[in-house]
């Protein structure tokens, strides 16, 4: 990963679905606007020109580990050079929600070799924070459970075998995802933030080093 | 789980799932065989190919031609891109391996195992040398399509860029990345052709003994390249069939 030499900043969420991150991320947002920083909020799958054909892709289950993993590759390197460096050059605090740490433990459980995708993302650049919102398994499975739309295929691992229906397919796959999580969270050095918490009590934590990041 | 416990250093990672049997310098286990041309613009690389294909097809060899950027899944978005002019280097290369990747998995391999004849016209190195002489890292590029399998028989088209440059010119100007442009080598968009193409023909000849090309002159009369073209194709089918 490159140190990027830009005046904005790269804050990042990591977390299952469901651990409260985009709640925390609005609400950070909202925080940091009145405080007169301009806010980029960004996720994968955003970039105008291959988001929609992953999603075409993954309605009709026409990727293979291979395909899946280098088309969200090429996502993320358009949506970096025409969305986020533009945006770190202006001065914007960038709030990524889910960034490739996310795309890097996907893989990682589809097979791929751990030196081809680290290699693989080496064009992005270093988040300046990373919060990791770390929720057990059974409550990220409960909030989940009650989203409108249900988790696709691809998100609950079906793709490689996990199984037999989507229900427990996805309960292993996102148990094997949080594994991922809290060991990179070791290895890169992620803010944990106690997801189980009230949100007001996780809010103090994350602005507080928001704000000592935008202090340095 | 993917990680050691309490590591913080990357090389300490461990990996828990075999990793995929990748290897782009052995020959692949399929009982099909795999051609495949390599040049630049304008070296006859595609037209030698369709005349080797009549030839295998009228010897009674099923066969199956696969283009660079010819995928059902991203070549129209490549095509868009490009028409756009918004690709940087890094996505230009993603693409182009999702590209190939999915030709890979959905026309090259299942061919191989039907044991067919695979005609490639490109193949990865398009990318290794192109993709380098676009400022790409040359070992990101290498790792990037290390998922690939070796050809049968790689056949390099040799031309001199200038030979390259007006055999193109003499039905159209070159397309914007086609010439580097993007590289801003030159604001001549002949110039600038001359200037990266160079570049792109030196990161072939580096290749063409590490990875084995056939190399053929492409300034030779066509039925002469046909002919060499044929009987080292002949020769592969033979020690493959043999």
């Amino acid at each position: 990963m490159i140190k990027h030499p830009y005046p904005g900043k790269l804050i990042v969420a990591e977390g299952l679905d469901g651990s409260g991150k985009t709640t925390n991320f609005n609400l950070l947002r909202n925080w940091l606007e009145i405080k007169g920083y301009a806010v980029l909020p960004a996720k994968r799958k955003q970039s105008k020109l291959v988001s929609e054909t992953i999603n075409i892709a993954k309605a009709e289950k026409t990727l293979v580990p291979i395909t899946y993993s280098l088309i969200h590759a090429a996502d993320f390197s358009d949506l970096m050079n025409r969305t986020i460096v533009p945006a770190l050059k202006a001065g914007f605090v960038v709030l990524f929600n889910k960034y490739i740490y996310t795309s890097i433990a996907k893989d990682y459980l589809r097979g791929q070799d751990k030196d081809w995708v680290l290699k693989l993302y080496e064009f992005a650049l270093q988040p300046d924070l990373v919060f990791y919102f770390k929720a057990p398994l059974e409550n990220a499975l409960e909030r989940m459970s009650q989203e409108e739309k249900e988790k696709d295929y691809y998100d609950s691992g079906m793709d490689i075998g996990f199984g037999p229906n989507n229900i427990q397919a996805l309960k292993h796959f996102q148990a094997k995802l949080l594994e991922q999580y809290d060991l990179m969270s070791d290895i890169y050095k992620f803010v944990v933030v106690d997801a189980s918490k009230p949100i007001a009590q996780q809010q103090v934590k994350i602005k507080q080093t928001v704000e000592d990041l935008l202090n340095e | 789980m993917l990680f050691k416990n309490k590591s913080s250093n990357i090389n300490d990672v461990e990996f828990i799932i075999p990793s995929v049997n990748r290897n782009i310098k052995s020959p692949h286990p399929y009982k099909g065989t795999l051609i495949s041309v390599e040049g630049t613009d304008g070296s006859g690389k595609s037209t030698q190919l369709s005349l080797l294909k009549k030839w295998l097809e009228s010897e009674g060899y099923g066969t199956v031609l696969t283009a660079w950027n010819s995928s059902e899944l991203v070549s129209k978005i490549i095509k868009k891109g490009k028409k756009l002019g918004i690709l940087n280097n890094t996505t230009f290369s993603i693409l182009h391996a999702t590209d190939f990747a999915d030709r890979l998995n959905n026309t090259i391999i299942p061919a191989l195992k039907e044991g067919l004849i695979v005609l490639a016209d490109r193949y990865i190195y398009t990318a290794l040398a192109r993709d380098v002489a676009r400022n790409c890292n040359k070992d990101w590029v290498r790792n990037l399509y290390s998922f690939s399998i070796k050809p049968d028989g790689v056949f390099y088209f040799k031309v001199p860029v200038e030979v390259s440059l007006e055999r193109i010119t003499q039905t159209r100007m070159p397309s914007y990345y086609e010439a580097g442009m993007d590289m801003k080598l030159s604001s001549d968009i002949l110039k600038n052709y001359v200037l990266f193409q160079s570049k792109v023909i030196s990161e072939y000849e580096s290749m063409a003994t590490e990875f084995d090309f056939d190399v053929l002159d492409g300034t030779h009369p066509i039925p002469v390249q046909q002919k060499k073209f044929r009987a080292a194709v002949n020769k592969i089918i033979k020690r493959k069939n043999a």
